[in-house]
């Protein structure tokens, strides 16, 4: 499968300009970061422990907010809303999360049904009457997840794949433009993160969206990405598609190179 | 921490050197105790001859009196009661809810925490009978001021627990729900509630019978309920009446506790995970099986009515409900400004009589307790007869407030800090045993196997088996007791049995405001400090 060119427009593309993160002043995680994403399908950022991988994530959804810099999502910059105009712009970014974040004493329905909670008003979410158009759709969601027998289970009686499965489901739920996962197989076994890897590239391939995901695996991130960003230092040092990918730029990714013995 | 062997003159090491620190700390306690006692005229001759009164007051009590009329006041005080405390823990937890949301510094500001912090510190600083003073002060006696007073207890303690809740469950569904675009109270709702439901529900069951116990206590001041129908009772000497009513408050209590283990395991075990209903328009979840739907309604009617049934009978004289934040304004200016030279006359003796109460309660009641522990505890006590009479005991003492049992023992013991002690012993053995009985239970059982493999006699398996498993949560189980006694030692003055509550009676009496309000200040302070104290030595030590 090939990059398929940038044809829904400008309007879907993700533009980062000039992205600063300090988390203490001085310190800086992310420094001058620059990236345009409008292809769909898994782009996946490497890069080691630490480099900001998990921060730019969290900045482009801003559950952590940047210096400075901005992140432009359909014409919109990301880095200056606020208040109910983030709220709204939260709701077309999917997010998977390294330890699923579910509810788990909700069940896995509920869960999935969580991803439209930007859109339905309070007292849908008190009563659990969330419009019947949702439901159906939370649990044809379920069926392509492979967890249809599981929709009045409780969250905390599923295996890690499963919960992670839902966890994807509720992004997918959310309607999303973009959906961004954060490290999403590191707590789970090789068997599991090739399957939940599998899940995400569809997900991009079917909804014709950007899946931009965190990874510590570069086989894994080989196998499934269309594109690969490598990270070092708060700095972007390699852009471009899995095949260019060499040792040399994984030794200057990582250092050293007796890891890849 | 072992000394050097110096006493045998020997050089071999000992296994077993004595340990200098604890025998000090040993005799610094006897000396303390015997200090203390001097300080509250607690003598020998004293209770001997009050366990003669005793005798004689107990004979006075026997039989119970179950007259036609005495029953009828007995049932109206009860329900009352039981309508003060459906309707307090209606109300306070109600407040309570939002008040716990704003104190959790996970989800709010810190300047909003800060300020929700201070309403339920306020809450829980002044024990519930010197607030249903207060409030029989300013909106007059009977009902609607012992409402009031638990209303302020509830908001206090179950605030306070939300908060800890709330700021003890996990964040990461929270982020979830935030990344999706949910707003607060969406958040709130589908990210926070089901986390600390399950806990919530424990509180709320806990606080209902709780009241109950509480409405008993008000009407000691005014605040109506069968606590006026026992004043009353031991005013006129009525002893045999006075039993009666203390059976039914245990009785009740009993009760009340039966049914809150029953509505904790209705709505405690599972969260419902609804059905899937097939319907033309596709697959529909709904959260509750018709079964479960029916319970819910059936509750919750059950509980409306309730609650409109103890609104409708209370008796509230809607002109004092008006009055009322004119006359609380007015207590408060009249207390200003404060006569500090009340102190050195009265209130600072009275202060130490208070510590020294609390303290030496605090010292009996763990004397008490740990028989009682042990024969409540199953691993220790084999016999279930056994395990019945102790938790019989325990549910029993802790039924009956301190403030009853104050009355009661001033009976026996006449008025002054004896009478004091002993309420405070008593009453703190239900709540001291429960625990113990709990750290016993919990201890594990291979040491205890192997000390009774090697043929260790009963004592021993208590003290080299037992005792080193259950010692931290013993001495936190017994700070935690000190904390809670000071709070009730400094109001048993108000029915004679010593300390703060009496200098506060007094200036009541003379309706010397000035005074009430340094009394007040006095209260307030100790309480503070007491909690600061507490706070830090379980900190450092256990």
């Amino acid at each position: 499968m090939s990059a398929l060119p940038v044809a829904s427009g400008h309007s879907r593309a993700l533009v980062i300009r000039n992205l600063v993160k300090e988390y203490r002043p001085g310190q800086p995680v992310l420094r001058d970061i620059s990236l345009t994403v409008s292809e769909p399908g898994i782009v996946a950022i490497i890069g080691p422990s630490g480099t900001g991988k998990s921060t730019l994530i969290r900045c482009i959804n801003r559950l952590v907010d940047p210096t400075s810099g901005s992140i432009v999502l359909g014409g919109t910059d990301l880095a200056k809303l606020q208040g109910e105009a983030l709220r709204q712009a939260r709701r077309r970014l999917g997010m998977v999360f390294q330890e699923y974040n579910l509810v788990e004493r909700l069940t896995v329905i509920e869960n999935v049904l969580c991803g439209r909670l930007g859109y339905v008003p309070v007292w849908r979410a008190w009563t659990r009457r969330f419009p019947e158009a949702d439901i159906a759709r939370a649990f044809s969601l379920l069926d392509s997840v492979g967890l249809t027998e599981f929709a009045t289970r409780r969250a905390d009686q599923l295996s890690g794949g499963q919960r992670q499965r839902v966890g994807i489901a509720r992004a997918v739920m959310q309607d999303p433009d973009l959906v961004l996962a954060d490290e999403p197989t590191s707590s789970l076994d090789p068997k599991t993160s090739v399957e939940i890897m599998e899940l995400l590239a569809k997900v991009g391939r079917e909804r014709d969206i950007p899946v931009l995901v965190n990874i510590h695996n570069v086989a894994l991130a080989k196998r499934y990405a269309l594109r690969i960003i490598g990270m070092s230092k708060g700095l972007v040092v390699y852009d471009g598609p899995p095949g260019g990918l060499q040792d040399t730029h994984l030794a200057e990714i990582y250092g050293g190179e007796g890891w890849m013995e | 921490m072992s000394a050097p062997p110096l006493a045998t003159g020997s050089l071999r090491a000992r296994a077993f050197p004595p340990n200098w620190p604890l025998r000090i700390g040993a005799a610094l306690f006897l000396i303390y105790v015997g200090y203390a006692a001097r300080i509250l005229d607690i003598r020998w001759e004293r209770f001997v001859q009050g366990l003669d009164n005793g005798a004689k007051f107990l004979g006075r009590m026997f039989p119970p009196n179950v007259a036609a009329d005495k029953m009828q006041l007995l049932l109206s005080g009860m329900l009352e009661s039981l309508q003060i405390a459906i309707i307090a823990t209606a109300a306070g937890v109600l407040l309570a809810l939002p008040l716990g949301l704003f104190a959790a510094r996970n989800l709010m500001p810190l300047p909003v925490t800060i300020a929700a912090r201070g309403v339920i510190a306020l809450c829980r600083t002044f024990h519930p009978v010197i607030v249903a003073i207060l409030f029989v002060k300013a909106v007059g006696f009977g009902a609607l001021a012992g409402v009031m007073a638990l209303v302020i207890a509830t908001l206090g303690f179950i605030a306070k627990l939300i908060a800890e809740a709330i700021e003890e469950m996990s964040m990461k569904p929270i982020e979830a729900l935030r990344a999706a675009g949910a707003p607060f109270l969406s958040v709130v709702t589908m990210g926070v509630v089901p986390q600390v439901l399950p806990r919530f529900i424990g509180f709320a069951a806990y606080q209902l019978d709780s009241n109950l116990r509480n409405s008993a206590l008000v009407g000691l001041v005014g605040g109506g309920g069968i606590g006026a129908t026992l004043f009353t009772a031991f005013q006129r000497f009525d002893y045999d009446f006075v039993l009666t009513i203390i059976i039914a408050i245990i009785v009740t209590v009993m009760a009340g506790e039966v049914l809150s283990a029953f509505m904790r395991r209705i709505y405690q075990d599972e969260a419902p995970s609804g059905i899937v209903v097939e319907s033309p328009a596709g697959r529909l979840w709904r959260r509750f099986t018709p079964l479960e739907r029916g319970l819910r309604l059936a509750f919750w009617s059950l509980a409306a009515l309730a609650l409109g049934w103890s609104l409708q009978t209370i008796e509230v004289i809607p002109e004092f409900l008006y009055d009322a934040p004119e006359q609380t304004a007015d207590l408060f200016a009249r207390m200003w400004p404060i006569d500090w030279s009340y102190f050195g006359k009265t209130v600072g003796e009275a202060l130490v009589e208070t510590l020294h109460t609390a303290t030496l309660g605090t010292i009996l009641a763990i004397l008490l307790a740990t028989p009682v522990a042990l024969m409540c505890a199953r691993n220790v006590s084999p016999s279930p007869w056994v395990n019945a009479i102790g938790r019989f005991i325990l549910v029993a003492t802790r039924s009956i407030h301190t403030l009853v049992w104050a009355l009661l023992f001033v009976a026996v013991f006449g008025p002054g800090a004896l009478a004091g002690v002993m309420a405070v012993a008593v009453h703190s053995i239900g709540f001291t045993g429960k625990f113990l009985s709990e750290a016993i239970e919990e201890a594990k059982a291979g040491p205890i196997e192997a000390l009774r493999a090697a043929g260790a006699s009963r004592l021993s398996v208590l003290l080299k088996g037992f005792w080193p498993q259950v010692k931290p949560a013993f001495l936190a189980v017994s700070l935690f007791r000190w904390d809670i006694n000071v709070r009730e030692s400094a109001v048993l003055g108000l029915v004679g049995a010593g300390g703060l509550g009496v200098a506060l009676q007094a200036s009541m009496d003379n309706l010397y405001w000035d005074q009430v309000g340094l009394v007040l200040l006095v209260i307030f302070v100790v309480v503070v400090v007491t909690e600061i104290v507490t706070t830090t030595i379980r900190s450092r030590v256990i």
